[in-house]
């Protein structure tokens, strides 16, 4: 996260763009310094900052977790960023929300898809991961097994931070 | 010298390439049983890329495709694909198996395990978005019938990010718009831009700095409307920039004609005499001298030269083109000498002596 581009001191969290003399200037202020600037928080949908202001910011919500990839929600408003598919049922309301911001709508009315046309895979939790490493200790292929091991290891103890690719915005 | 005109972008014939450098159609998708890739470990990554190569080793399903994996690539040959604009800067910046799987012209070009498993692109030249989006839908279609894309009816196709749920779909601008800033029209134009709910970057993308004239406007919205809607709205928006451009244009010949002229013949000037370009300043330079182009003053080059050149005059081509590793004073100098032969050559051509 970068600092305030007023203070210099504290987080920034309002992120701008500042249109003058044909010129576009990123402009990133805390939520003090864009205040009294008059400056309202707005969205940048491209850069995956999330309206925070818009969810409920209580600590029930940053306390729900992906049941499947075990993301917090604190952690998708910070990193702006899914873990996987079924964040959207876990954060089904938050997310309702947040579409409605971003999109002026939460329902897709464009092209369908049918993926169960051609047999849906499991999906991927320690369980199915679990049998995998059986499999591949079973076939004395070590290469994967130990891959697989790192990658069960990693669910169980450290989900949502170590071997997440951590590009904060 | 003679450069080889081999990328779909840089190509001229298309429909308003006096404004419009390029259009990208891009489609968001991912697998439904694989966490999204900046959530994924290492050996997810592996076997999500794995997958999709599979598919496109498929004989005779996708035939002249390439697939290229970022994690045995060396960081100039990454390099020259950013600049390709066939993949992302982020995409280099990532870990693990990623990569592109491209034809030979990079106007279909499919990023896998960026922000999401898959980046459907295609890019070409000029004001094209309903081939490029039928060309998107079509790779979406055959990619859909073998991979299992993560899909709810209420929430269409899921991205990692928000902003990208729904249709996926992304359509991208890179404009060329020399006569709004010179007439002051540009904060005008870029304002209702953001009304309209589409946003605008700099030449390199996002948090990059508008340099040269160019500007690259794109939706925001994915979600709550039809690709056809999405589609007709921004290209409408689009249409009313070009539109904007080219009475500025016109405005700038009647009214300032001699300054104009001025402008364009001093970037020839040093473009023709520099010994050291700077990206920044050459983008300046050869917007000017774009500029002349259009306006049939500058003679010695056609848009798709200056879009080949400009693609030449990158640091990574410049380096590719030496054949090594040089500092940026260095590339500095070596696009000055580029840009210099290529003069050179057409004076040649037309027994022009100095």
């Amino acid at each position: 996260m970068s600092l305030c581009n007023s203070c210099q001191k504290n987080q920034a969290s309002v992120h701008i763009t500042h249109i003058a003399d044909g010129a576009l200037t990123p402009l990133h202020l805390c939520e003090e310094c864009a205040a009294k600037k008059g400056i309202t928080l707005a969205i940048d949908t491209h850069s995956g900052m999330l309206p925070t202001a818009s969810v409920e910011p209580g600590q029930s919500d940053d306390a729900l977790k992906c049941p499947s990839c075990n993301l917090a929600f604190s952690d998708f408003k910070t990193k702006g960023w899914l873990g996987c598919s079924q964040c959207y049922t876990a954060f089904e309301k938050q997310i309702d929300q947040i579409l409605m911001k971003m999109h002026g709508a939460c329902i897709h009315v464009g092209k369908s898809y049918e993926s169960h046309k051609m047999g849906s895979e499991p999906a991927l939790n320690i369980d199915s991961l679990r049998q995998q490493l059986e499999r591949a200790i079973k076939e004395e292929n070590f290469e994967d097994a130990a891959r697989l091991r790192d990658v069960i290891k990693t669910m169980q103890f450290a989900p949502s931070q170590s071997e997440i690719n951590d590009t904060s915005l | 010298m003679r450069i080889p005109a081999a990328i779909g972008w840089t190509f001229s014939g298309t429909p308003d390439s006096d404004v419009v450098l390029s259009t990208r159609v891009r489609l968001a998708r991912n697998f439904e049983t694989f966490p999204f890739p900046k959530a994924a470990h290492l050996y997810i990554k592996s076997q999500v890329f794995a997958r999709i190569a599979d598919v496109f080793n498929t004989p005779d399903l996708l035939p002249g495709y390439e697939v290229f994996n970022f994690n045995n690539l060396d960081r100039l040959s990454q390099e020259i694909f950013v600049e390709e604009r066939a993949v992302s800067p982020d995409l280099v910046r990532m870990e693990g198996d990623r990569g592109l799987m491209c034809d030979s012209t990079r106007t279909r070009c499919i990023m896998v395990n960026e922000e999401d498993h898959l980046r459907i692109q295609c890019i070409s030249s000029g004001n094209c978005t309903q081939e490029l989006f039928a060309m998107a839908n079509q790779l979406d279609t055959i990619l859909g019938e073998k991979i299992p894309f993560a899909f709810d009816a209420r929430r269409g196709f899921l991205t990692a990010c928000p902003s990208n749920v729904g249709t996926g779909l992304r359509l991208s601008f890179l404009l060329h718009l020399p006569a709004l800033i010179i007439t002051k029209a540009i904060d005008k134009v870029l304002n209702a831009v953001q009304q309209m709910s589409l946003c605008t970057r700099g030449f390199c993308g996002e948090n990059s700095e508008i340099v040269g004239s160019f500007f690259q406007i794109s939706n925001q919205q994915t979600l709550g409307q039809s690709e056809a809607e999405i589609i007709e709205k921004t290209q409408g928006a689009i249409a009313e920039i070009i539109r904007s451009e080219r009475t500025a244009r016109e405005t700038i010949l009647h009214q300032a004609k001699s300054a104009i002229t001025d402008k364009i013949a001093r970037a020839e000037g040093i473009l023709r005499f520099a010994h050291t370009l700077s990206m920044r300043e050459y983008l300046n330079l050869n917007s000017a001298l774009r500029m002349g182009v259009n306006y049939n003053i500058v003679t010695t080059r056609t848009v798709e030269e200056m879009n080949i050149e400009l693609l030449h005059a990158m640091p990574g081509h410049i380096q590719k083109n030496v054949g090594k590793s040089l500092t940026e004073d260095e590339i500095n100098r070596e696009r000055a000498l580029l840009i210099q032969s290529l003069f050179h050559d057409h004076d040649q051509k037309i027994g022009k002596t100095l």
